[in-house]
């Protein structure tokens, strides 16, 4: 060996087992984990109303309805009337949207994976003989779900359930409430699975190659590297499609499903006769609920964020972003 | 003793061929250097050694077992042959701790505690004790490659393979992480190191290879490759190199 090595050393002495006590002993405690309720409840108080309906549109468009009820363009005192009976059908609206979503995740993260590493032309044959339909299949079902309406996928199921399980009612739902339910399943599967194709094919091959390196196996792999780092990336993907499966539930009420667009609608603006009325309650409810939930997702985004991962913090306010000018931050 | 044995790996990419048939011999304890022009099959190489890329036909042999057989797992080989990247390639949700912790806790099994105090070791052998929580962006690029070298070094390895470690990086960057492979070199750590840093060989390699188109064309020492060099593609090449 030569003697002409580099003359300054980085690494402080030698590390022997006394240099790792004393790190040990060096490294700050870090803080205690806190619990998801903990999390929730502290991500609820950051989007406190102030917040919310200063810093979006939605409070002006609030406000300007409650203005047109008070110049007396609609019955503002029947709507305020009506409110509590909205809580109801909007409870509905929500399990059916979080319900279908949550359970349509576990099958859309497996077609994600799926379409996310074709099967490549090299394969051996007793590969190709699954990888390929199997690829085909899950291809074939998102092209099917995000190329057809929704409504024509719900009465398709409704006509499958009616022919062939027309007895299918349990936990206190009809036959059409879990048409409807199923229906709205394999909707969000096909979109999510885009959602989550984007997100695995999103990283970076290097770190997968280094995975191996260390002698991890493909199931590791997936779970230890790709996954919680595809969940990162496509967080607001994933948020909008929530949104757009609460929305996509009003279609819902055209086979009955008691939500929140079958409740204004039927009972508001048939039953009372008050069509804007109906609508000014519809408005309500669902700019609440999807604002609260975007504005929770951007804050557990920039609490729970990674340097270096998922949708970068924009560090423009509104004035300098749409004006050129303004403060900083 | 022989560490690492390779005989007649040969490779090819559809219709171009990349090796052709390279024999290598690394003893224990000691540094191979391997440089050539780019695009000669230095790289390709070094990941047929640890069969990131199967290679078509040869023999790879890890301390007298043959390695490229159906009856052994390529992640038992990789286990016990570390790798580092020219691009670093740390796992960007993780901490530095955590990055040096995720093989040892599974694919070793070694338990949180026990993993978690190697890390430390490892961490700090690499001169990063105080940027252990730190997550890679955060880091710069000489730093996180000392994290990848305690990464790979967390797993006891046999053979250490450095693939172009200080191409992506800075002077500065260059000689610390130039200066933790010396010292790996100098407690007797098997490195084969493809590199272009002709100080570093000099001083610390073993031997020189020198790779052209697929094969190893000239083996030596450092003093007989930088000074007598026998081809003259190679004479070209170090000319170039080392003005």
């Amino acid at each position: 060996m030569g003697d002409a090595l580099p003359d300054t050393d980085p690494a402080p002495s030698s590390g022997g087992p006394a240099d790792v006590v004393a790190a040990l002993a060096a490294s700050p405690p870090r803080p205690p984990r806190r619990s998801v309720g903990a999390r929730l409840r502290q991500a609820l108080w950051a989007s406190r109303l102030s917040v919310l309906f200063l810093s979006t549109g939605v409070g002006i468009a609030l406000a300007l309805i409650v203005v047109m009820g008070i110049a007396g363009l609609y019955d503002l005192s029947y709507v305020i009337q009506e409110l509590p009976q909205g809580v109801a059908p909007a409870k509905t609206s929500l399990e059916f949207a979080t319900f279908t979503y949550l359970f349509g995740m576990v099958g859309a993260l497996g077609l994600g994976l799926i379409r996310a590493n074709p099967p490549k032309k090299s394969l051996p044959l007793r590969q190709k003989v699954w990888r390929w339909p199997l690829y085909g299949f899950a291809s074939g079902y998102v092209a099917a779900i995000r190329g057809t309406p929704f409504l024509v996928q719900m009465l398709i199921t409704l006509n499958v359930f009616l022919l062939e399980a027309p007895q299918f009612a349990y936990l206190g739902w009809s036959v059409f409430y879990w048409s409807g339910f199923f229906a709205l399943l394999i909707n969000t599967t096909g979109y999510q699975a885009e959602a989550f194709r984007a997100g695995f094919q999103s990283v970076d091959a290097g770190q997968i190659e280094a995975a191996k390196a260390v002698g991890l196996g493909r199931f590791r792999i997936f779970f230890l590297i790709t996954l919680p780092q595809g969940f990162r990336l496509v967080t607001l993907p994933l948020a909008n499609e929530w949104i757009s499966n609460f929305k996509t539930a009003t279609v819902l009420s055209i086979i009955g499903v008691v939500e929140l667009f079958y409740w204004s609608g039927r009972n508001v603006a048939v039953f009372d006769g008050k069509p804007i009325e109906a609508f000014v309650l519809l408005v309500f409810f669902y700019l609440i609920i999807n604002v609260t939930l975007s504005r929770v997702v951007t804050y557990l985004e920039k609490v729970r964020r990674i340097p270096g991962l998922g949708t970068p913090t924009s560090e423009l306010t509104m004035s300098s972003r749409f004006f050129g000018f303004g403060s900083g931050r | 003793m022989t560490a690492l044995q390779l005989r007649g790996i040969k490779k090819s990419f559809g219709k171009t061929v990349v090796l052709r048939g390279v024999d290598l011999d690394i003893d224990g304890g000691e540094v191979l250097c391997i440089t050539g022009p780019s695009g000669s099959g230095k790289s390709t190489l070094l990941r047929c050694t640890n069969l990131l890329i199967t290679p078509d036909a040869g023999e790879i042999y890890l301390d007298s077992v043959r390695v490229n057989q159906r009856s052994v797992r390529p992640e038992w080989v990789r286990q016990k042959i570390g790798m580092v990247f020219q691009s670093f390639n740390l796992f960007t949700h993780l901490s530095a701790r955590k990055n040096v912790m995720l093989a040892l806790r599974h694919s070793r099994k070694v338990s949180r505690a026990e993993a978690e105090k190697k890390a430390i070791y490892e961490l700090n052998r690499v001169g990063l004790g105080d940027r252990m929580d730190s997550f890679p962006a955060q880091l710069s690029g000489g730093q996180q490659q000392r994290v990848a070298i305690a990464r790979a070094l967390a797993m006891d390895p046999e053979v250490m393979l450095f693939d172009e470690p200080t191409s992506a990086l800075d002077a500065e960057s260059t000689h610390e992480v130039l200066a933790v492979m010396t010292r790996l070199a100098r407690e007797g750590m098997t490195m084969a190191v493809v590199t272009h840093e002709i100080g570093f060989a000099r001083a610390v390699a073993h031997q020189i290879a020198f790779f052209d188109n697929g094969l190893i064309v000239e083996q030596g020492t450092p003093a007989d490759i930088f000074e007598h060099p026998q081809l003259e593609r190679t004479r070209a090449f170090i000319q170039k190199i080392l003005r």
